[in-house]
């Protein structure tokens, strides 16, 4: 371990330093306000760092962890997204009864997490970072103790969490039968060696299983099943942060390992990945018709959208268009993180503790129907719902829909035109009900109860606004993800 | 700053002042309006700026005012946006900059500012005035304050937005959103009464109708991107481009690709500038506030579709047959519409017609070849016109003015023959009025119009296109004609009715903006006076030939002079004028006009012909074809018989299987368990962990087992 390694991977250093810090000074302190300000200004200055890393293209470690593209572009994502994560969450725990610090700290452990994903150059490095996020995770869904949905959810999550992290691992085993290296560059010199002979069977089952493993994790169907249950059940900022986040950074190990390792095995999984992608494009919006409640419905939507990246992934094994396809998979996930947060903001914003059911143990306000009369309560809130539930759907002037564009056009180069026919199909399909919740907003009668924090309507108009702006000037934004989609490795 | 980035931001202020009066000052009226007029002086400075460096590029056809960025990836290149202002763009940014300035001021007058709320006005019709207590405790009906005064502001601000739009984009793209904004604009202030059922279905009209040219304009583009790529100009008009547009074929009247491009842009400005067929909608757009007839339905917006034809004149002058289409619908509709507007009685109206004629004008300039003389019309015309729209919502104010002293509603304000002698109760809208129709009419040499037109002649006698030259000499009378009957109604003789003699002379901030554009009506037209003009020739250079020429990449030879066009428009422009007042002075109602001819005064019968062809049968389609026998026979009836299956299926397993085996069987016992359990059981029945491990496992072998057999 040479400094130079220490200082490629910098901010995530700084990170994991500040969580352990913040969770230890937190004893100290009475107001969480201050716990949940140094978090944020941990997360800022992880971002800041990551920023000033853009452009640099290293590895570190031997080999285990690469500094590119893709690694500064997420490690600004993910510190953000976190950021965001505190936003939503600070009004929402002291409403809730629930202001703990360690929420904060468990935040930032998890970041780190994905940061390191990030980073990953190597699968043993990979599962570690899936588990430095997972753990954190798992305690935050359970975090609104003692409310038995939150509870369960807690435990749901990490019994399946660790059902697929077994057929990570059984993968990563089966690769290293194979293969004899678990290092992405060793992987590659192993299959061009051509010496795999019979092992190369294994190496196919090791690769799908190591989907599957992450299937669960970016809510893939048939694996997806426990999202909505989680997402139900888990306080609504740590679903906001799980559905950006851990999904983000499923993608990441997917895209990481797939593109750079797994070209060559590109006839035997692309089918697979196709018919995951357009499997859970169809299953998750058409689902999604059938919820009454927002957070189930937005469970089932996230679904759906980890199909719309999935389908940027098919081309994974093109060398022509590989560069687009994983450029175009940040695009969206970019979109994805902004849209996203800014709907839960929106639903942060109506959720209320159950008054029938004692003090902490159950919320309410969280039917499609509670939104009704909000475009007359609250208009600006109606309106940057509408904004989220457009860019959902895919329709301008959002940057879902240039978003989905990009993808699509990927698509398309690489060849997958049914596959495009079903993602635009599909999209319509979820007009359906994302346009419901605009519906219910505008043309019926109600009186929502909202609450009105200064950090959440920051959240949900930044959101807003800027889902808007950037339909209209995406450029630098590409160009960024252009520069992501090229690996060093 | 550089002037690129000027350029950029010139579109911006417009469009910021209308978020902010919606989203927050729409309360307050003052602050509306001074947003809103702010941000029209901020872009016209900017404007200005433009303008004025551009003048001091050395050879700025070629050196134009350029930036570029890359919008959205296409594989390997990118989508480019950007801003241009070349010699032609910055002549069109100057009109554009002084009528939308003058127009936004001229709206806070026009909607009554300063004045008390309304007695009983409602938002969505015309103020009706509010009564006043004096001091002497007499009581008065003066104007009332427009009740949506604010909203008035809001949209003028977003139709200035998307009209620098397009005068700054340097490709159709944005050059099609500026359209379409201004599309939807139009509409939306058309129906800014949209309590009164006519500005209501004048703003259907329009859009429905403005919608078809822009179809086929949106065709047009596809075609000229899927051939070349590029939307940008500047890589359009280039040699091999232009070559290349040229040598395809296409099916369709044997056009060639360039030819039937020309030809589908072409129709949108057909639409948007009421050329006939497409003219129906710009009268009844009258029905709108007069600052937005004068702005969008005179000065910008139809010019808007001269200039989009201006613009693409290298590729759309490559197919002779396209140049044909183009110059016989400008010259028919110079005359056509001509002939209507001599017969009407509303003061707007008789506008309205003009300007399809004059825009007929410069389409038909274009269609034979005379490029910069059509550039020069559109902008002389963009300021008489405006000038004249104002000058009749100036009018028709002092004629409100006397009908709320009177009290009597049933005169019509708008309509001439109650008019009459308001040179004395409105002199500085009648001086500039007066030149606003000398403008119109030729009046020689003194007025801009006179040499715009004179130089389309020209252009017509020079190279022998006999049909247009006489087409457009005897519009150009009757034109004379109208205009001067209008005045002479209007202005000449005594009043004819008590309102306009209580008719008074509107506020200044109405007044100012007519004298500003009176000056431009006049002087804008020395800027192009032809060097071989006998006497003025030569004594200013012919700056605007000069200039606007230098943007096509060939420069246009100016037409050699000859006596005989000057000779036919100094004949048509005084002999109209003669006439108009000859046969007018003396007219006291309708009844005594000779000219009120059934099928002028309506128009031609053509909004009864597209009723019966179009309306009509669209309507017999939707309701008998669609509605009753599609929807309600064959859909309705296969629903029908799924239904009632499904009916028959629902009784038949209550009666036969639900009630006698569950609810007897079973017994309702358990049907109270299950309630009370409902919520536990909702988890125990799709939450089970174990269960999704189960039904995860069962399918990942499933599928692993038909990938065996349908891949391996």
């Amino acid at each position: 371990m040479t400094p130079s390694d220490l200082l490629s991977i910098l901010p995530l250093l700084v990170l994991v330093v500040w969580a352990c810090a913040l969770l230890l000074v937190d004893l100290w302190l009475k107001r969480k306000g201050v716990t949940a300000f140094l978090a944020a200004l941990g997360l800022a200055l992880t971002a800041g760092l990551a920023l000033a890393q853009a452009g640099e293209e290293t590895t570190a470690f031997g080999g285990m962890v690469a500094l590119d593209g893709f690694a500064s572009f997420l490690n600004v994502l993910f510190p953000l997204s976190g950021l965001l994560g505190i936003a939503v969450a600070y009004g929402y725990l002291k409403r809730m009864n629930i202001e703990r610090g360690e929420y904060y700290s468990l935040l930032l452990f998890s970041t780190a997490g994905m940061m390191l994903m990030a980073h990953a150059a190597d699968l043993v490095v990979v599962f570690l970072a899936l588990e430095f996020l997972s753990l954190p995770l798992y305690v935050l869904a359970a975090f609104a103790r003692p409310r038995l949905d939150s509870e369960e959810a807690g435990l749901k999550y990490f019994l399946l969490g660790a059902f697929a992290s077994a057929f990570v691992i059984y993968g990563i085993a089966l690769i290293y039968g194979a293969t004899g290296t678990t290092s992405l560059s060793g992987i590659v010199a192993a299959i061009e060696a051509g010496s795999l002979g019979t092992s190369g069977l294994l190496l196919t089952i090791g690769a799908a299983l190591f989907l599957v493993g992450f299937g669960f994790k970016v809510a893939a169907v048939p694996f997806h099943m426990w999202t909505p249950d989680v997402y139900h059940g888990a306080p609504t900022p740590v679903t906001a942060f799980m559905a950006v986040g851990a999904k983000a950074a499923g993608f990441a190990a997917l895209l990481r390992v797939f593109v750079t390792a797994f070209p060559a095995l590109d006839a035997d999984l692309t089918p697979v990945v196709w018919v995951l992608a357009a499997l859970t494009m169809f299953v998750g919006n058409v689902v999604a018709i059938a919820q009454t409640n927002i957070k189930r419905m937005l469970a089932y939507s996230s679904i759906a959208h980890a199909g719309y990246i999935l389908m940027a992934f098919v081309a994974f094994g093109n060398p022509a268009t590989r560069a687009d396809a994983v450029a175009s998979a940040l695009f969206y996930l970019v979109t994805y993180a902004l849209t996203s947060y800014g709907a839960w903001a929106a639903v942060i914003a109506l959720e209320k503790q159950d008054p029938s059911a004692g003090s902490g143990q159950a919320a309410s306000g969280l039917e499609i129907n509670d939104f009704a009369g909000l475009g007359r309560r609250r208009p600006a809130l109606a309106a940057a719902m509408t904004v989220f539930m457009l860019s959902l759907t895919g329709m301008p002037p959002t940057l879902g829909l240039v978003g989905k564009f990009y993808l699509f056009r990927t698509v398309i180069e690489a060849g997958q035109v049914w596959l495009a026919v079903i993602g635009v199909l599909t999209s319509l399909i979820s007009a359906y009900y994302y346009l419901r919740v605009v519906v219910v907003m505008y043309m019926r009668e109600g009186a929502p109860e909202t609450t009105r924090e200064p950090w959440l309507d920051f959240t949900w108009a930044v959101s807003a606004l800027a889902t808007v702006i950037l339909s209209f000037l995406p450029m630098a934004l590409f160009a960024w993800a252009s520069a992501a989609g090229v690996m060093g490795f | 700053m550089a002037t690129e980035t000027i350029i950029w931001f010139l579109p911006l202020p417009p469009l910021l002042a209308f978020f902010l009066i919606v989203l927050f000052t729409n309360k307050n009226k003052a602050l509306s309006h001074g947003i809103a007029v702010g941000a029209a002086g901020l872009s016209w400075l900017g404007s200005m700026l433009v303008f004025v460096r551009a003048l001091g590029v050395e050879e700025f056809g070629k050196h134009a005012f350029e930036s570029v960025i890359n919008w959205l990836p296409t594989g390997e290149t990118w989508f480019q946006i950007g801003v241009r202002i070349d010699p032609l763009g910055a002549a069109v940014l100057f009109f554009v900059a002084w009528t939308i300035f003058m127009i936004f001021i001229y709206s806070i007058g026009y909607h009554n500012f300063g004045q008390p709320e309304g007695d009983h006005d409602r938002k969505g019709l015309p103020p009706h005035g509010a009564t006043v207590t004096d001091a002497h405790g007499h009581k008065h009906t003066v104007p009332s304050v427009e009740p949506m005064y604010s909203r008035f502001f809001a949209f003028l601000g977003l139709f200035a937005f998307g009209m620098y739009t397009l005068v700054v984009s340097n490709n159709l793209l944005t050059l099609f959103v500026g359209w379409e904004i201004m599309g939807l604009c139009s509409y939306l202030l058309i129906g800014f009464w949209y309590g009164k059922p006519s500005a209501r279905n004048a703003a259907i009209k329009a859009f429905m109708t403005t919608r078809i040219g822009d179809v086929f304009m949106l065709l047009g583009i596809a075609f000229l991107y899927s051939a070349t790529g590029t939307l940008t100009f500047s890589e359009i008009f280039t040699e091999e481009m232009l070559h290349h547009l040229a040598s395809i074929s296409t099916p369709i009247l044997g056009l060639s690709g360039a030819g039937l491009i020309g030809l589908l842009l072409f129709i949108g400005t057909v639409g948007k500038s009421a050329q006939w067929p497409l003219h129906v909608w710009l009268p009844d757009a009258m029905e709108g506030p007069t600052p937005v007839s004068a702005m969008i339905h005179a000065a910008t917006m139809v010019s808007a579709g001269v200039y989009a034809v201006i613009r693409m004149f290298p590729l759309i002058s490559l197919d002779p047959a396209t140049m044909s289409i183009v110059a016989f619908i400008g010259a028919f509709t110079a005359l056509f519409a001509a002939t209507i507007a001599v017969a009407q009685n509303d003061i707007k109206r008789v506008l309205a017609y003009s300007t399809i004629s004059q825009l007929g004008y410069m389409i038909a300039a274009l269609g034979i070849g005379a490029y910069v003389a059509a550039a020069f019309h559109l902008i002389t015309h963009a300021f008489f016109k405006a000038l004249l729209f104002l000058g009749s919502g100036s009018v028709i104010h002092g004629m409100e003015h006397g009908v709320l002293h009177t009290g009597n509603h049933h005169v019509d304000p708008q309509d001439m023959f109650n008019m009459g002698g308001l040179r004395k109760k409105m002199p500085i809208t009648f001086w500039t009025f007066l030149i606003g129709g000398f403008a119109l009419s030729g009046f020689p040499v003194i007025t801009a119009g006179f040499w715009s037109k004179d130089e389309i002649l020209a252009d017509a006698f020079a190279h022998g296109h006999w049909a247009v030259f006489i087409t457009l000499a005897v519009a150009a009378f009757l034109t004379a004609f109208y205009t001067m009957r209008q005045i002479t109604l209007t202005f000449l003789g005594e009043p004819r009715t008590e309102e306009a003699r209580h008719a008074q002379e509107t506020p200044w901030t109405m007044t100012l903006p007519l004298v500003v554009l009176a000056f431009f009506a006049v002087t804008y037209g020395w800027v192009g006076i032809p060097e071989h003009f006998p006497l003025l020739g030569g004594l200013v250079p012919n700056w605007f030939h000069e200039f606007v020429g230098s943007t096509l990449a060939e420069h246009p030879e100016a037409a050699p002079f000859s006596i005989w066009p000057l000779l036919t428009s100094l004949a048509v422009a005084l002999g109209g004028l003669f006439f108009g007042w000859l046969v007018y002075r003396n007219v006291k109602s309708p009844a005594e006009d000779k000219l009120q001819i059934p099928v002028l005064k309506n128009k031609w019968y053509f909004d009864e012909a597209y009723d019966f062809l179009f309306v009509k049968p669209a309507y017999w389609i939707a309701e008998k074809f669609t509605y009753l026998f599609m929807d309600r026979a064959v859909i309705d009836g296969i629903l029908h018989v799924v239904a009632r299956f499904s009916l028959f299926l629902g009784h038949a397993f209550r009666n036969y299987f639900d009630k006698p085996v569950v609810n007897e069987l079973i017994g309702d016992g358990t049907g109270n368990l299950v309630k009370a359990s409902g919520r536990g059981l909702r988890f125990i029945q799709t939450g089970r962990v174990q269960y999704y491990m189960v039904v995860s496992m069962v399918l990942l072998v499933i599928f692993a087992v038909l990938y065996y057999f349908l891949i391996v």
